[in-house]
């Protein structure tokens, strides 16, 4: 009984992803969710139409006045996720191993990958900034979007002790605690976006929370989050610091502070930072010059390049690298663009992308265009077999 | 069309592609523990070790200045990156503070303002702005300086006064305020005003931090060298920030020498054209239209401009002396408005304008309200706000 519904199942869901109906809807599904995030571009900018359109399973909306969400549309990933059994179902279902079939087996396979590649981008890629300025060295890069709350250990004279809280943790109400830790952090309060201004400065300003480090004199004015691509989140909370004894304070942290607050417990003095995610590298890299040319007679860039030092940690490598346009360096799994400047001309921003699976698009592209030429040559080959001769067309054309 | 029976094969490649699917947009979200070397400049905490020494550089991370060695240096608390107290031989003090912060730090109408809330003087209107603020030119900018005073206090005591001044540089603002006995903060005003020159920012526009994170002057280039994903990501560190305003409006920003403002969170965002560097709808949908525009030279200068919306409201073009009727000055944030209200008489379709005209680095910034009369009498006061929000990257 159980094999048949097993075997039954298999069916259904065999004949539901051989469709080639559920590919022309997945299609056109696709064309409209890209026709409708391109249009909402204008309101929520790149970074969040990805975020609402692509990365996700459903687009939701909310119902006025109810504060409900519903799907209304399927999401990039759902999309996705069911194109890819459509193709690997239709395509082993449809077409046999055989030599005249080498091109379009090449071609789907590099369809496949395409699509796998993808989504190991969306897991795997990690978008990170460098500013550097000239003669500077640093061997960190920033996340664009990501924050973390840095407990700084820094009783060493020689070296810091970093434990790193995704800011994601301080979402939940839950002590966090870790073994490098002699306290536990306590959320109090979330603010995906605030602005803070002197509390002198606000006529009446709401109690602060906090009461200790800078907080007290800080009045927090929580802002709906920004997806727009010229704007910035400002990510804020309130974290109490209990140690074995109970409290030791309430701080408010934000990435709109930039400066440490400093606490001193069990004889050890910790600093504590909001800040972008950061990930350090196994090697270095020193601005040594930046250049930046601009068309004659306007503020256009037309070439802008860091010529940096980069040595490794384990004294492998040390030379002199010029980073420009559309020619990034590519080291240690990441690729540093050159992406912007600033500080007039003296900070130099990279972008740094590190993506374990970059090569896959290139080796689908070469399958697909591989596959393509071999299907073509098939055909084209079988022309000439099937073509007449010379001879055979005169004797034909004879009377 | 071959149809094949299911196979374990298969079930298998149903199941990849099932776990392909949940797994997509699941990232790694833990705690992180490391260790690394010290690094120089890294470490800037919110607690400076101590007060400067009276004449002598103040701390680390902030501008140098030489204060008066009259002032007595105090401990820095809090926002205040140092305090000074300032004594008389009558026993009068009076405080001096540094406070700096990220974004526009609030426009100079609402510094005055509360400055003056804190002296029990009423508020004044934009208008009055000019009055209430002179510059003071020195080779780290130009500073606006404010001389406030309150009125007689009925005890017989000694009014106090504010000596009030900002400066704008490397997206941050930054405030020296002198508060104590009208006599004795009078007598300082020489010194304050000197120590205002001795502020030495050492070129350090935005890789220093202060208490809050500023917008740092520089421009984030286009490329076409970057990934698709990221192409447009902001550059977090030098992308302008939301200045000191409420109702979550967002802080407009664009390359090279383009002028910064903050349009209120209600109005609606009209995509910019190649015209229009600015562009909002105000009021009931929208109704009210904001055109940012600019145009190199004069172009045609005041009464040229005023007579051309003159005509698009069906009015006759006036002369220089009649101009002054409807028009006026405004400072804000350093740049002068010639502000133009006008409007038509035509009772079935009253349209009115009311613009602001600033010239800056060679070009005319044109910010037009245009729209039903009724209307745009409404949003002029958030029209004017708007306006005291423009100011140079």
């Amino acid at each position: 009984m159980r094999p048949n519904v097993m075997t039954s199942i298999g069916k259904a869901l065999l004949g539901f992803f051989n469709s080639l109906k559920l590919t022309v809807a997945l299609l056109i599904l696709s064309i409209l969710l890209i026709f409708a995030a391109t249009l909402d571009q204008v309101h929520l900018g790149v970074w969040g139409v990805q975020e609402k359109y692509f990365r996700s399973f459903f687009i939701f909306t909310q119902i006025r006045g109810t504060g409900l969400s519903l799907p209304i549309f399927p999401g990039g990933y759902l999309l996705g996720a069911l194109l890819l059994p459509n193709l690997l179902v239709a395509h082993f279902c449809r077409f046999r191993l055989s030599w005249r079939k080498s091109g379009i087996w090449m071609t789907h396979l590099g369809l496949i990958l395409l699509l796998v590649g993808q989504g190991l981008s969306g897991i795997l890629q990690r978008d990170n900034q460098m500013r550097i300025d000239v003669g500077q060295t640093r061997r960190y890069t920033e996340s664009f979007r990501e924050t973390e709350l840095a407990l700084i250990d820094v009783t060493d004279p020689d070296h810091d002790r970093v434990v790193a809280i995704p800011m994601a943790r301080l979402e939940g109400k839950d002590p966090i605690r870790h073994a490098f830790l002699p306290f536990a952090i306590r959320p109090v309060a979330y603010y995906p976006n605030a602005q803070l201004r002197p509390r002198a400065q606000m006529p009446s300003p709401l109690p602060s929370l906090a009461t200790a480090g800078l907080g007290p004199d800080v009045a927090v004015e929580p802002t709906p989050i920004t997806y727009k691509a010229d704007d910035t989140n400002f990510p804020t909370a309130y974290i109490e610091i209990l140690g074995k004894d109970g409290s030791l304070g309430t701080f408010l942290v934000s990435t709109m502070i930039v400066e440490r607050q400093v606490l001193t417990y069990e004889g050890r003095t910790w600093h504590m930072i909001l800040r972008p995610e950061r990930d350090y590298l196994p090697f270095s890299l020193t601005l040594l010059k930046f250049t930046h040319d601009i068309y004659p007679g306007t503020d256009i860039p037309k070439d802008f390049a860091s010529t940096i030092r980069l040595r490794s940690d384990d004294a492998r490598d040390d030379r002199e690298i010029r980073i420009f346009m559309n020619n990034p360096l590519r080291y240690g799994g990441r690729a540093f663009y050159q992406a912007g400047y600033a500080n007039n001309d003296r900070t130099s921003v990279l972008q740094v992308v590190s993506n374990p699976s970059w090569q896959v698009p290139y080796l689908s592209c070469a399958l697909i265009a591989l596959g393509l030429a071999v299907e073509f040559g098939i055909h084209l080959f079988g022309f000439f077999r099937r073509r007449p001769t010379g001879e055979s067309s005169k004797l034909a054309a004879s009377p | 069309m071959t149809q094949l029976e299911p196979s374990r094969a298969r079930m298998a490649l149903l199941a990849l592609a099932a776990l392909l699917s949940a797994t997509a947009g699941c990232r790694d979200r833990d705690i992180r523990s490391y260790s690394i070397p010290k690094e120089a400049g890294d470490s800037t905490v919110s607690q400076p070790a101590g007060p400067a020494e009276a004449g002598v550089a103040s701390a680390p991370a902030t501008p140098k200045w030489q204060a008066p060695a009259s002032w007595q240096p105090q401990p820095a608390t809090g926002m205040r990156l140092a305090s000074f107290k300032v004594s008389d031989a009558d026993g009068a003090t009076a405080e001096v503070s540094i406070v700096n912060f990220g974004g526009t730090g609030g426009d100079e109408l609402a510094n005055i303002n509360r400055w003056r809330g804190q002296l029990k003087l009423g508020p004044v209107e934009a208008d009055a702005l000019p009055a209430q603020v002179t510059t003071v030119p020195t080779s780290s900018g130009d500073y606006s300086l404010a001389d406030l005073t309150a009125e007689q206090a009925p005890d017989g005591k000694a009014p106090a006064r504010i000596l009030g001044a900002w400066l704008r540089r490397g997206g941050k603002v930054w405030f020296f305020k002198m508060m104590g006995p009208a006599g004795l903060v009078g007598s300082q005003k020489e010194a304050f005003v000197a120590f205002l020159g001795t502020l030495n920012f050492g070129g350090e526009d935005s890789g220093k931090p202060g208490a809050l994170a500023g917008r740092a002057a520089g421009t984030q280039a286009n490329t076409n060298d970057l990934p698709r994903s990221k192409a447009a990501a902001p550059d977090l560190a030098a992308l302008p920030q939301g200045p000191a305003l409420p109702g979550g409006g967002s802080l407009k920003a664009a390359e090279g020498s383009l002028l910064l403002w903050h349009a209120p969170g209600p109005w609606v965002v009209k995509p910019a054209t190649s015209m229009r560097k600015g562009s909002y709808g105000l009021g009931p949908d929208g109704a009210v239209d904001l055109s940012v525009t600019a145009f190199p030279g004069d172009v045609g200068g005041p009464l040229a401009n005023v007579n051309r919306w003159l005509g698009q409201v069906g009015l006759p073009p006036v002369d220089e002396a009649s101009m002054g009727d409807f028009t006026s000055h405004m400072q804000a944030n350093g740049l002068t408005f010639f502000v133009v209200d006008t409007g038509s008489k035509d009772a079935a379709h009253p349209q009115r304008i009311v613009a602001g005209v600033v010239f800056w680095q060679g070009n005319s910034w044109f910010f037009k309200m245009t729209g039903p009369s009724e209307l745009v009498a409404k949003e002029k006061p958030g029209f004017l706000e708007f306006l005291q929000t423009v100011h140079a990257p």
